[in-house]
């Protein structure tokens, strides 16, 4: 939950090429099912989304920590508009 | 209320690193995305 100002010396830090978003009120978290209530903090969590905005894959906790499912999930989708386009 | 797979990701538009307004409906029709959600930077949990 860090605010936009952290997240822009977070991004310089690690050198992003993708946007860092903050959900300082939770609004997100909260409507997304994984603010964690008793803390005040979203659970890690890692949606693919496709682009019909369509939840196409879901890392809960520790395994959202590897994103090799996210990675395979987003190469599925690749391939699969690929073979579409043939 | 918990999201599943097949579901429609709820619109959302918030302040990326730069200040700019992002929205998830501006990718809609031409690009997927990966929404990752973690509680602080460099955190591990």
């Amino acid at each position: 939950m860090d605010s936009s100002p952290a997240n822009r010396a977070f991004a310089k830090q690690i050198g992003v090429s993708f946007p860092l978003l903050s959900d300082f009120n939770r609004t997100v978290s909260r409507e997304y099912g994984i603010l964690n209530a008793q803390h005040g903090f979203a659970n890690r969590t890692t949606f693919v989304v496709d682009k019909q905005g369509v939840i196409t894959h879901i890392d809960k906790d520790r395994e959202a920590l590897d994103p090799t499912g996210a990675h395979d999930a987003c190469s599925l989708m690749a391939h699969r508009e690929a073979e579409k386009k043939k | 209320m918990a999201l599943n797979i097949g579901d429609q990701a709820p619109d959302f538009e918030l302040p990326d690193h730069t200040g700019r307004q992002v929205r998830l409906r501006d990718f809609l029709g031409k690009r997927s995305v990966v929404l990752a959600f973690y509680v602080y930077a460099s955190t591990p949990g």
